[in-house]
């Protein structure tokens, strides 16, 4: 019996032995493989060689990795502080970073340098905040996705609760929103822009399945009334965001991702236009073959645009107009990812993508990948902050 | 790190059968037969198996000798005012994970997989639609005669979806005893709650009806989606939670001579709740229709031939009617519903096999599936399966159990083969193992959804999960005790990606392994106190090689769950006090942040007149504990309920 016993004994430990040691696969081949992490850049021949700090906010993970440059030599550090759910958007003002959680529904206020949460504020339930621009140093605008406004918040850590949110400025509803579809559409305001004594929001005017449902438009609002003084109708549909540079002091940039079915996913009409500040007239329009979510402006007033349509850099030259080759961020053969933000620096193209989970250092002439960093989980936010500032 | 870990494993097995054999012998040698309960005892007659009454219950259930299982009897348990979602929460290796307070959705893991891989059968069907969950909240306990967990892939025995166990129903029934018997219960509570049943049967018939409500609003605490900011959280007020449900339930069985029963048995149940949404995105009007409507029919012959004949038909609808008229919770007005129907037939032969100490069975089924809706095309699938399965009863009592299915889904075919072994290591110890290959296919959900914010992936293949459990249980005198070691891997693991903007689909890319440990006890402490408890390890991490996801723990899924109850009765008095602590539960897949810990107190005391009726008064989460399963669902928090049941 002790021997039987003994024979099971070893059965057992064999059969233990044989499911420990036959996993079912290292990996799905579809993920980067790890030793090309990290890997110091060259320097490009442009780089200016400043040192950075780089906080980039993680959608999935709720998390922020620490990106540092310093002497040349990047470092990267992960979870090195906690988000609310979702972040969608980071601004540095005032020696402060401000996140944007969307579906926390709150705004983060981080010191950059003890890498701390100062305070938070909440914007209210079912509001959906994505972008946020101030319009003094302790109020901000902020846009909010599912709840159509744009709400005025006091950031001040001493105002109380219930007095954060000043003003709720209500966008257009169906009735006032341009529609090519029997069906409501709304306005589902994403990027926003400050200038001078005037916001402007980006709308994308969506229907119930966030497809376009007619064109984009750009909400001006008056300050500090903070009233909605005007409404620009645009050629783009699904209008993600609006950027503003000194380099082109008289023009709003607006960019439009086009359209998008659940079968095929985004068409790749999307357009940029260009808005006399003036005139409040659209002088430009270019049709960039993608669909842009973002972009900034670098060096040769090229603008970089955050493609959502696939995981690639869409570029234009905004003084003749004309679309230049795009940059293409490594898939792994995945296909799916997107490039979800982007700084561009003298010598330097920073951008991450969402499903890869890294932040890729680019050649701006050339597009070659300097470098490629681990992130956290879901980049979706970037911001910059040059060493010593 | 892995060597290292297996190292451990084995001294631990080779520890716990080194004690146990010494701890055997110590026990007979010393053992006082006076105070001696009988335990499990089983005798093989022609391939019929009796279990014996015993003091301690046994868990054993007759056509799994081999697989660890828990049996619970929701006649006993009814006597409380306690559902299905928290009876299941105290097994071992079983998690619930509940939106709120009574009618919210509820669903099961076992063994660290989710709830899509947990087969839920009421009478031998399938209640998963298509291959997705189930709500444990749609399923009244008390329409309920008796309730097996079993732990672990069920693969060559249920088909496609039992990857990580099964939870197998069986709905009330004739009363094969002469006269009449008539059950009526009520309870009533905090947040407006009342529910209540009533069955009728005898030997033929069989009419129960249940009814339940609650007003449910209920309070916790709101940080206000800022969650390192404490200075802006209030008390805030759950509304929306109101719950209807009614089902009823008629059976008849006729006796055609020579042991052959007709029986047909027909379940309609409607529920209509509140769905209150998440805390951030409260949804103060969307609400929610459920039905179900279930016909059977089953013809038992124990003398076709010399093999006992089971054969059973079942016709199963279910539907889903969702509406939110203002888009509280997605921003724009939703109103969805889908209808799901299964037909199933199966016939099944079990008698003795090729020695005169093996039963063997052979069976076969058709099921037809379908899933129509305002998200979906009129989705159907067809499934063909047949098995064979063999046990084999050794003389130590032991048994080896083979078994393999083979199922043609919309003409895929899988294998889906186990082996088990229950091996008695001394009259006090058994020792039991499983291995097998399982299987799970698509639901119709991730393959054809088609909802906006998820697209549906019609490209999508089976997952398959190698499993294996090892274990062993102790039984002497008035205590039992069982550990349990499993472990699962799954490859092809349906995972949703980003694939543009805020879209999400679900792709064949990830991987799973789930390895951990099963505690439990029972322990007949004298003739009035008996403690239970339960202990479950679970570490179910990401191996898809996603650098963030690697190595992770899964999301949902808790480090460790502990259960205790203390059951006291003297004379018609009893009382009840049970507590349970769940670990940590991560929320995201990169394993940043976590739910923190919770536990949960539960106290009763009750009378049981002698006339049958008994009377029973329980407080839930007696110390006002702020708990949530999900994150942005609070569930509620102290509650009274007082239960009166007669049973004539």
């Amino acid at each position: 019996m002790m021997g039987s016993r003994h024979r099971l004994q070893i059965l057992i430990i064999l059969v233990i032995l044989l499911i420990n040691g036959c996993t079912v696969g290292k990996g799905s081949g579809i993920f980067p493989p790890a030793a090309d992490i990290n890997a110091q850049p060259p320097v490009s021949a442009d780089d200016d060689g400043r040192d950075y700090k780089i906080f980039i906010a993680n959608g999935l993970s709720e998390n922020i990795t620490h990106v540092e440059r310093t002497n040349g030599v990047w470092n990267v550090t992960q979870d090195v502080l906690q988000t609310g759910i979702a972040p969608s958007h980071m601004v540095l003002h005032d020696g402060l970073c401000y996140i944007v959680n969307s579906l926390s529904n709150s705004i983060q206020v981080v010191d950059p340098a003890l890498l701390t949460i100062i305070h938070e504020i909440s914007t209210g339930a079912g509001t959906n905040p994505k972008f946020m621009a101030f319009v003094t140093d302790s109020t901000a605008l902020v846009t909010c996705y599912l709840s159509n406004e744009v709400l005025l918040v006091d950031l001040d850590s001493g105002a109380s609760p219930e007095n954060q949110i000043l003003k709720s400025i209500i966008l257009p509803d169906a009735n006032d929103l341009p529609s090519d579809t029997p069906d409501p559409t709304y306005a589902r305001p994403g990027g926003i822009v400050i200038v001078d004594n005037k916001a402007f929001a980006a709308c994308s005017n969506l229907n119930s399945m966030h497809e376009a449902g007619g064109q984009g438009i750009v909400i001006e609002i008056a300050l500090p009334a903070c009233e909605i003084s005007s409404v620009i109708e645009l050629s783009g549909r699904d209008t993600t965001q609006v950027i503003h540079s000194p380099r082109f002091p008289e023009r709003l940039i607006v960019m439009s991702a086009g359209d998008h079915t659940i079968e095929e996913g985004f068409k790749g009409n999307g357009i940029v236009e260009s808005i006399d500040l003036n005139s409040g007239e659209i002088f430009q329009v270019i049709e960039v073959d993608g669909s842009p979510f973002g972009g900034e402006i670098g060096a040769d007033d090229i603008l970089f645009l955050e493609n959502g349509l696939d995981s690639s850099i869409l570029r234009v030259d905004l003084k003749t107009g004309e679309v230049l080759e795009n940059f293409n961020l490594p898939t792994y053969g995945i296909s799916l990812s997107y490039a979800s933000s982007l700084v561009a620096l003298p010598g330097l193209i920073l951008a991450t993508n969402f499903n890869t989970d890294r932040l890729y250092l680019l050649e701006p002439l050339t597009g070659e990948v300097l470098a490629e960093l681990q992130t956290g989980d879901g980049p979706d936010a970037m911001v910059l902050v040059e060493q010593g500032e | 790190m892995k060597p290292i870990v297996n190292f451990i494993l084995i001294f631990l097995l080779l520890l716990v059968f080194t004690c146990a054999e010494v701890f055997a012998q110590d026990q007979a040698e010393s053992e006082d037969s006076s105070d001696v309960i009988e335990t499990e005892n089983e005798i093989i007659d022609l391939g019929v198996i009796y279990v014996e009454e015993t003091y301690l219950e046994t868990d054993e259930i007759i056509d799994r000798p081999t697989a660890f299982a828990t049996v619970l009897d929701p006649q006993e348990l009814s006597r409380r005012s306690i559902t299905l979602p928290e009876v299941l929460d105290s097994v071992p290796g079983v998690s619930v994970r509940s939106f709120g307070g009574l009618g919210a959705l509820s669903t099961i893991s076992i063994r660290g997989l989710g709830s899509e891989n947990v087969l839920v059968t009421l009478d031998g069907v399938p209640l998963n639609p298509a291959g997705g969950s189930v709500d444990l909240s749609d399923i009244p306990l008390d329409s309920l005669e008796r309730i097996e967990i079993i732990r672990g892939g069920e693969g060559a025995f249920h088909g496609g979806g039992a990857v990580g166990g099964i939870v197998r129903l069986t709905s009330l029934s004739i009363d094969e005893r002469d006269g009449t018997q008539i059950t009526g219960r009520i309870s009533a509570g905090s947040f407006g709650t009342v529910t209540s049943g009533f069955t009728w049967r005898d030997s033929n018939d069989l009419f129960h009806f249940e009814l339940a409500g609650s007003r449910g609003d209920f309070d916790f605490h709101n940080d206000n989606g800022t969650f390192f900011d404490t200075g802006d959280d209030f008390t805030d007020t759950r509304v929306n939670n109101e719950f209807t449900a009614f089902e009823t339930r008629y059976g008849h069985t006729w006796n055609l001579g020579n042991r052959r029963t007709l029986g047909i048995s027909a379940e309609w149940y409607r529920s209509r709740k509140g769905i209150p949404g998440i805390t951030t995105f409260p949804s103060h009007h969307a609400s929610q229709t459920d039905t179900r409507t279930f016909i059977q029919g089953t013809y038992l012959d124990p003398g076709f031939g010399d093999w006992n004949m089971d054969v059973t038909f079942a016709w199963l609808r279910q539907s889903r009617n969702f509406l939110d008229e203002l888009g509280e919770s997605t921003g724009v007005p939703l109103a969805t519903s889908w209808i799901h129907k299964r037909y199933e037939s199966t016939a099944e032969l079990t008698g003795a096999g090729f020695t005169s100490s093996d039963i063997l069975t052979f069976g076969f089924s058709i099921a037809l599936e379908s899933v129509d809706g305002t998200e979906y095309d009129n989705s159907s699938r067809s499934t063909f399966a047949a098995w064979v399965r063999d046990e084999f009863y050794l003389p130590s009592n032991g048994v080896i159990s083979g078994a393999v299915r083979c199922d043609r889904v919309d003409g895929d075919t899988i294998l889906s083969p186990e082996i088990g072994l229950k091996y008695p290591i001394s009259d006090s110890w058994i020792a039991r193992t499983n291995f097998g290959l399982d299987f799970r296919s698509p639901s119709f959900e991730e393959l054809y959804r088609n909802e906006g914010f998820v697209i549906g992936n019609p490209d999508l293949v089976n997952e398959r999960t190698l499993g294996f459990d090892i274990g062993i249980t102790h039984t002497e005198n008035r205590i039992r005790f069982e550990a349990v070691y499993f472990n699962l891997q799954t490859k092809d693991l349906i995972d949703y990606l980003l694939i543009s903007g805020f879209r999400w689909k679900p792709f064949n890319i990830g991987r799973v392994r789930s390895s951990g440990f099963e505690f439990s006890t029972d322990w007949v402490i004298d003739r009035e106190l008996e403690l239970r408890a339960s202990y479950t390890r679970t570490r179910a991490v990401d191996i898809s090689g996603d650098p963030t996801h690697a190595g992770m723990p899964l999301v949902g899924q808790p480090s460790s769950e502990i259960y205790t109850e203390l059951r006291w009765h003297r004379n018609n008095w009893e009382a009840f006090c049970n507590w349970e602590r769940r670990g940590v539960i991560p929320v995201t897949p990169s394993g940043t942040r976590f739910l923190a810990p919770d536990e949960s107190m539960g106290i009763g005391l009750g009378y049981n007149f002698n006339s049958g009726t008994s009377l029973m008064f329980e407080i839930k989460n007696l110390l006002d504990n702020h708990l949530t399963d999900v994150r942005g669902f609070p569930l509620p928090g102290r509650a009274y309920f007082l239960t009166v049941k007669g049973e004539f």
